[in-house]
């Protein structure tokens, strides 16, 4: 199954392990990994901050050079939103580019959607371990894509690999206050929402943060750190944390005579 | 929209006493010094977590013990009723008033907040009023009524206990259902020794017997009373008011005169519809099965009844005040949808901003929250509310919380876009040139990959901390001050530098390693 | 002034209409889709008791014979000394009667002329109803001759009559009924006492209306 590898600007300059991850995860599968050389962003801060030429302008581009593969899946929630939501209205205005549209919003995924509905990744045929306890904080996209019947299959997953001590958050379905733009221009709420967000973190005792998107991920850690004056859990992506549970990557799997290590990264 | 013949009631832009400034602030609106205090609030944010935290705790809770996976088509069901009405409003206004009429209420009509407030002087003049009882509606705080009764020497009392204690107080309401989520028990007992020279308690229950005994005393003297409506029926020219604490009786009921102050928006076609909004309604906003008391009025007492407004004594004034702007805009994703909201609260409830914002009148307007954010500036002009679409992270609770099926988030994007268009606010010229500069970027890949390059090298010489790891990749460093404009990000919460190893060239010597060639 | 014609040629105009009276499709109909209590439910003055108890009624099932000694028992211990009576005439407005004189209060003079200011001196009113609704645990009061607005309203304690055979399954079953040749000039669904929480989130009774609202189930 040839898989085409839709990064998002903040995972690859950012998060770039999390993309890493997300193709070691894939190939591991069986998927042929392909990385369109030319996508850079997919025009979602310009669509929220109510810049639509631009955001449409970058939809186009997305769509064209995103035409080629069936399946695309992206490491981000809030950009497989994005696609699958709105790049069909952005481009009504030329039937051609809309109906282009219509079809890559449908071959769009989201990771862990892709996994379970696409894949039907079983992970207890996997013999999946990592060791630590671990939080989740779903990206508020995955309201979208709930919506259209497609459920967070993350905390599932994460529940089903060995030694992984999962605690949910308390209100976890609460905004961590990233927002986009909006964590700069109103900068005492998203402040507030975020420190919330890194109390609640704090008090689950867990070590590592599972976050599928790069904007709540920085601004979640960032805030843990401020709270915990430089400490913070290690935050990574689901497709991390399978890629280390299956010895894709260096992590903490607990099994002994495993030759991929038990070195933690840091955040 | 015509101008009444001569003026009444305070100048719209200059803060009148009392709790309006607090609702009608100069204009434009800026958020930013209420956001401020409201945020360094400790314990407001304390009171408006806890309150509306567990309303949206318990709706979800109620809606899911009474509905199950049917709610999706329950609200499904609300919405289309809704928007059929409002695209057919003029049909269902007519029918409205002519089956009021034959029940014998005076319908009146309001193109604007000016007119409404004349029709009510005009009424409590002819009906010799000097004491006016109200129970809490929205729609009366957007038109301004009560400075303008007072003004004309009609004492009005808000009787809702929340209001009525912020009415003593000065102060407004910060949320559209429950009014008082900013202010605690004692500030209550103070305003009570203050204002009626009642003994300091703090129990509530006391408080709320004082209250009481005092508002009876006013009933049994008030020769006017004054609700809202949340609903008007068409078939049958009813007003269908809701409240849970009574007090609404006493104004529709107890007096010689009752006025109905209603938007448009309003209207549902028949009584069976009913039975569909209002199992949403008390849900959405409490998580009661229906409030306490659901009254339907269908004009004056009838010949033998014992109480009740007397023939001629029941008023209905329909309002416009910028509806019609919103009706204009249908079809899909148009603004018409916004009139569907039943006031319910339920997306004030679930927003994490009005969580924040909230307790402290920080939307500036009669209309707060999520809706409000949507409905102020639609109602009152871009150009005087130009923060209110942008203070959202649009995370989409609002939107999952409406009953109505509002979809608040695209309306808000909605409004952005509108202004990007208009130029607003004054202080986005500058931001649009960065976003033209970033969007530029981001359409030619290999300036783009040096940008990102760029960044990432100042970025990480910038940082002054991070523990260095033995992974390129997940070796960050991170940052607690940035400089200009991105410091509001470091104000609270660190930021993060991109990892020493980018992810192109590791992809590169990953298809070397996988096929020895280069990919597409 | 805005004239009716006025005000609806904005909104026809607002809509894109020009001519009056264009034929529209029918509103949304399946009202059932928000039903809960099925409209073959059988044990109806059970579900309503149970609904009733949990917004805070009190609930008392009695056998039509022993209806009068089942209110003078509530009166008594609401020590009430003057009760309103909101009945027609017949076999409960007897029974109240009775039950009156039997807990020793008075019954308060029908009123001289229109207005609740004779209810402020009650202690208890007794009522039937018009109408109950299993679903949610409502009476439901219409206005009349022998039925006075102030009647569940402004005495502290509220008891009202209610007949098995007077009880709905759901808002459902009973909202598409009113027509408005049938509709009272004011028709009200109590669901519970009097209540507010809007000092820090506190339930208090008895905030306007009554403190106290008993369902009498009788056959």
């Amino acid at each position: 199954m040839k898989v085409a590898l839709l990064i998002t600007c903040l995972t690859e300059n950012f998060f770039p392990r999390a993309g890493v991850a997300a193709v070691k995860v894939l190939e591991h599968l069986g998927c042929e990994v392909h990385f369109p050389r030319d996508q850079t962003c997919c025009g979602q801060p310009m669509f929220n901050s109510g810049h639509h030429a631009h955001a449409r302008d970058l939809a186009e581009r997305t769509v064209r050079i995103f035409a080629p593969w069936e399946h695309v899946v992206t490491p981000s929630a809030s950009c497989a939103a994005m696609v699958r939501e709105h790049y069909p209205a952005l481009l009504a205005d030329d039937p051609a580019l809309r109906a282009a549209a219509e079809s890559l919003a449908h071959r769009t995924h989201e990771f862990a959607s892709f996994l379970t509905r696409v894949l039907n990744f079983d992970p207890r045929a996997h013999g999946l371990r990592w060791d630590g306890a671990a939080t989740y904080h779903p990206a508020c996209h995955l309201r979208a894509l709930a919506r259209e019947g497609a459920p967070d299959a993350t905390p599932a997953l994460l529940r089903s690999i060995d030694g992984l001590r999962y605690t949910p958050l308390d209100r976890a379905d609460q905004c961590c206050g990233f927002g986009g733009l909006f964590a700069v221009t109103y900068p005492d709420l998203s402040g507030a929402m975020a420190r919330d967000k890194a109390d609640a973190v704090r008090a689950t005792g867990a070590n590592a943060l599972v976050c599928n998107d790069a904007g709540c991920a920085m601004n979640i850690t960032g805030a843990c750190r401020r709270a915990g004056r430089g400490e913070a859990p290690r935050t990574l992506s689901l497709a991390e944390i399978l890629a280390e549970a299956l010895g894709l990557m260096p992590g903490p799997r607990a099994s002994v005579g495993d030759e991929n290590g038990s070195e933690a990264p840091q955040p | 929209m015509s101008s009444p013949a001569h003026p009444t009631g305070p100048v719209a832009s200059a803060p009148a006493p009392g709790g309006d400034h607090l609702l009608e602030p100069p204009l434009p609106y800026r958020m930013a010094p209420r956001l401020a205090r409201a945020t360094k609030n400790i314990q407001l944010q304390q009171f408006v977590a806890t309150a509306t935290r567990l309303k949206d705790t318990k709706r979800i809770a109620s809606f899911e013990a009474t509905f199950g996976d049917r709610l999706g088509a329950v609200r499904d069901l609300a919405a289309s009723i809704k928007q059929h009405t409002l695209d057919h409003l003029d049909h269902y206004l007519e029918q409205f008033i002519d089956n009021a009429q034959r029940a014998g209420a005076t319908v009146h009509y309001a193109a604007d907040a000016a007119e409404a407030r004349d029709i009510c002087l005009r009424i409590a003049r002819d009906t010799n009023s000097t004491l006016c009882v109200k129970s809490k509606s929205m729609v009366t705080e957007e038109i301004r009524l009560l400075p303008a009764l007072e003004a004309a020497g009609v004492k009005t009392v808000e009787t809702d206990l929340g209001e009525f204690i912020l009415q003593l107080d000065g102060d407004a309401p910060s949320h559209i259902v429950t009014p008082m989520i900013h202010k605690d028990r004692t500030a209550v007992a103070r305003a009570f020794v203050r204002e009626l020279g009642a003994p300091y308690t703090e129990d509530p229950a006391q408080l709320t017997g004082i209250a009481r005994e005092h508002l009876r005393g006013l009933y049994r003297r008030a020769d006017l009373g004054i609700t809202g409506a949340n609903f008007l029926v068409a078939s049958t020219g009813s007003v269908v008011v809701c409240t849970n604490e009574g007090n609404a009786g006493f104004c529709i009921s107890g007096t010689r005169t009752h006025i109905v102050v209603a938007g448009i928006e309003k209207l549902i076609p028949g009584p069976e519809h009913l039975a569909v909004l209002l199992k949403l309604l008390a849900r959405s906003s409490t998580a009661q099965p229906l409030t306490v008391y659901t009254t339907l009025i269908t004009g004056p007492r009838k010949q033998h009844d014992p109480d009740g407004p007397d023939q001629g004594g029941v008023h209905i004034i329909l309002l416009d005040n910028g509806r019609t702007d919103l009706l204009r805009r249908g079809g899909p994703g148009g603004a018409r949808e916004i009139l569907r909201c039943i006031r319910c609260g339920a997306c004030l409830n679930a927003c994490p901003v009005f969580r924040k914002a909230g307790g402290g009148h920080a939307y500036g307007a009669v209309y707060s929250g999520p809706i409000g954010a949507i409905l102020t500036p639609s109602l009152k002009g871009l150009h005087n509310y130009p923060d209110l679409p942008h203070a959202s992270s649009l995370c989409g609770a609002c939107g999952d919380a409406c009953p109505v099926c509002i979809d608040i988030p695209a309306h808000l994007i909605r409004l952005r876009a509108e202004m990007t268009g208009l130029g607003l606010p004054r202080g986005m010229r500058a931001r649009k040139a960065v976003i033209a500069l970033w969007t530029f970027l981001l359409k030619h890949p290999r300036l783009y990959r040096l940008a990102a390059a760029t960044q990432r090298t100042i970025l990480r010489a910038l940082a002054d901390d991070g523990p260095g790891a033995p992974d390129p990749m997940a070796d960050r460093r991170w940052l607690s001050a940035l400089p200009g404009p991105a410091a509001a990000w470091t104000q609270h919460r660190d930021f993060p530098t991109p990892p020493a190893a980018d992810f192109r060239s590791w992809w590169t010597a990953h298809e070397r390693a996988r096929h020895g060639g280069r990919d597409s | 002034m805005t004239t009716r014609a006025d005000f609806l040629a904005r909104i026809r105009d607002a809509l894109g209409r020009r001519a009056e009276g264009t034929p529209i499709p029918p509103p949304p109909t399946d009202i059932d889709t928000a039903r809960t209590v099925p409209r073959s439910a059988t044990d109806l003055p059970a579900r309503f008791a149970t609904a009733a108890a949990a917004v805070g009624m009190t609930v008392h099932r009695t056998p039509a014979a022993d209806l009068e000694s089942c209110l003078a028992a509530i009166l008594r211990a609401a020590g009430a000394r003057r009760v309103a009576l909101a009945l027609t005439p017949g076999m409960h407005r007897l029974a109240a009667e009775s039950a009156a004189r039997a807990a020793g209060a008075d019954i308060l003079p029908p009123p001289s002329s229109p207005g609740f200011e004779p209810h402020y001196d009650a202690d208890a009113s007794i009522t039937d109803v018009a109408g109950a609704i299993a679903e949610t645990g409502s009476l439901v009061i219409a206005s009349g001759p022998h039925a006075p607005r102030a009647a569940f309203l402004v005495p502290p304690v509220h008891i009202a009559i209610v007949r098995e055979d007077q009880i709905l399954p759901d808002l459902a079953d009973f909202f598409p009924t009113l027509t408005p040749n049938t509709l009272p000039a004011s028709l009200v669904l109590i669901t519970g006492p009097s209540k507010t929480a809007d000092i820090e989130g506190i339930l208090i009774t008895g905030a306007h209306g009554p403190r106290e609202v008993h369902a009498v189930l009788t056959a």
